[in-house]
C-alpha cells in the first residue's frame, strides 16, 4: 500500500470524526482518545468473538457496533467535563466510536494472512489517522479562532478566518489533504483515481 | 415561519446530515457512481432514514434516558436490514461490510431529530433531513461521474473534487438563515 492510497483510505474511514471533531486541537484530542478506546475494546471482543460457524457474521459486526457506540455514548460527553469541548463537537465525539477505522483493525486481522501483518498496518493506520486529526485540528483552530488550546496567539490587525472553524473548513482541509497525499512524488494513482473501494 | 416548517429548513438545510452535520458525509462520499443510478439508491437510503429517524427521534423523547442508546443502535441495525433487503450496502468496503457506512448516518440523524422535541417537530425535521440526504446523495453522484470522466489528470479526480465541492456547498449552505 503507497502512501497516498493509506492516506486517502485512513482519511475516508475516519471521515465523520475527521470533519466534526476538529473545531479545535482539544476536540481532537478527545475524539482521537475516544476512538482509540474504543477501537482497543472492539479489537478485544473481535479476538474473542472470531468468525465461525456459532457466530455469523451478521451478529459479530452487530455486538461490535453496539460496543463501539456505547463506549463513545459514555465517553463522548464526559469529554466535555475534562476540558474545553465545543457543544456541538459532542455529537461527534459521541459518534466517534461508529467510525470505519475504529472497526479497520477487526477487519484487516479477518482478512490478513497472519496477526503481525494486520497489527502492524493497523498501528501505521492510527498513527497516520492521530497525526491527521491533531494537524487538521491545530490548523482549524489557529485560523479559525485565532487561538492554540485556547490561547490566542493572533493580536493586532489579524482576524481569524472563521470559515476554517465551520463546514466549510472541515470539508477544506480533507480535501487539501487528500490531494496533497496524491501529489505527493513517486505515488501511482489509478486511472480513475482515489483509493481501492 | 412556524416551528415545524422550521425544523424541516433546517434539517433540509441548516443541518444538511451530509454537509453540515456530517453524518451522512462518508456515505454520500463514497456510495453513489452517477447522478442517473443514484437516483433509486438515494430514495431507499432518504425513506429508511425518515422511518428510523421518526422511530428513533419519537422514542428517545417518551423513553428514559438510560434506554436511548439502546433505542438508537436497535433501530440502526433494523434500518441497515432493511437497507441490504433493498439491496443496498451488499458486500465489503475496506474489509469490512459495507452496512457501516449506514451506521453513523443512522445514528447520527437520530440523535439530531431526538433534538426537535415535540413529534410535529421530530416528523417535520426526519422529512427535511432525509431530503437534504436525498438531495446530497444524488448531486455527490453526479460530481464523482463528472469528475470520472473529465480530462483531468487522474490525481485530481474523484475524491478531492467529491471533498471540495462539499466545501461549496456547505459554503452555500451556511448562507441560509430562517426567521
Amino acid at each position: 500500500m503507497d502512501g497516498s492510497i493509506r492516506t486517502e483510505r485512513v482519511v475516508l474511514l475516519g471521515l465523520v470524526t475527521l470533519l466534526g471533531a476538529t473545531v479545535t486541537v482539544v476536540t481532537a484530542v478527545a475524539a482521537l482518545a475516544i476512538s482509540a478506546a474504543a477501537a482497543l475494546v472492539v479489537c478485544g471482543i473481535g479476538r474473542i468473538l472470531r468468525p465461525s460457524e456459532k457466530v455469523s457474521d451478521a451478529v459479530r459486526w452487530s455486538v461490535l457496533l453496539t460496543v463501539g457506540f456505547g463506549i463513545s455514548w459514555i465517553l463522548g460527553p464526559l469529554a466535555s467535563y475534562v476540558a474545553p469541548v465545543p457543544e456541538r463537537a459532542v455529537l461527534f465525539l459521541q459518534l466517534s466510536g461508529v467510525a470505519p477505522i475504529v472497526y479497520y483493525g477487526v477487519a484487516r486481522r479477518d482478512g490478513a494472512g497472519s496477526d503481525g501483518d494486520a497489527r502492524v498496518d493497523s498501528l501505521r493506520s492510527w498513527v497516520l489517522f492521530g497525526v491527521i486529526l491533531l494537524g487538521t485540528g491545530l490548523v482549524r483552530e489557529v485560523f479559525g479562532r485565532g487561538t492554540i488550546l485556547g490561547y490566542l496567539i493572533i493580536t493586532g490587525y489579524a482576524i481569524p478566518a472563521d470559515f476554517m472553524g465551520s463546514p466549510v473548513g472541515a470539508f477544506l482541509m480533507a480535501g487539501a489533504i487528500v490531494l496533497a497525499a496524491r501529489l505527493l512524488p513517486g505515488q501511482r494513482i489509478e486511472a480513475e483515481g482515489g483509493v481501492h473501494e | 415561519m412556524s416551528e415545524v416548517t422550521r425544523a424541516f429548513l433546517d434539517g433540509m438545510l441548516l443541518k444538511n446530515p451530509v454537509f453540515m452535520t456530517f453524518t451522512g458525509a462518508l456515505l454520500a462520499a463514497v456510495i453513489p457512481r452517477s447522478a442517473r443510478t443514484s437516483w433509486a439508491p438515494a430514495a431507499r437510503y432518504s425513506v429508511v432514514f425518515f422511518f428510523a429517524a421518526l422511530l428513533g427521534g419519537a422514542l428517545a423523547n417518551s423513553l428514559s434516558s438510560a434506554l436511548v442508546p439502546l433505542v438508537f443502535v436497535g433501530t440502526s441495525l433494523v434500518s441497515v436490514l432493511v437497507l441490504r433487503h433493498l439491496g443496498e450496502l451488499s458486500g465489503e468496503w475496506m474489509g469490512m461490510p459495507a452496512a457501516i457506512l449506514a451506521i453513523a448516518p443512522l445514528l447520527g440523524i437520530q440523535m439530531l431529530v431526538a433534538q426537535a422535541g415535540e413529534f410535529a417537530g421530530v416528523v417535520a425535521s426526519a422529512g427535511g433531513n432525509s431530503l437534504g440526504f436525498f438531495l446530497a446523495f444524488v448531486l455527490l453522484g453526479a460530481i464523482r461521474e463528472t469528475s470520472r470522466i473529465s480530462e483531468a489528470k487522474p490525481v485530481f479526480k474523484t475524491n478531492p473534487v467529491v471533498l471540495f465541492s462539499m466545501a461549496v456547498f456547505a459554503l452555500a449552505l451556511v448562507g441560509f438563515i430562517f426567521w
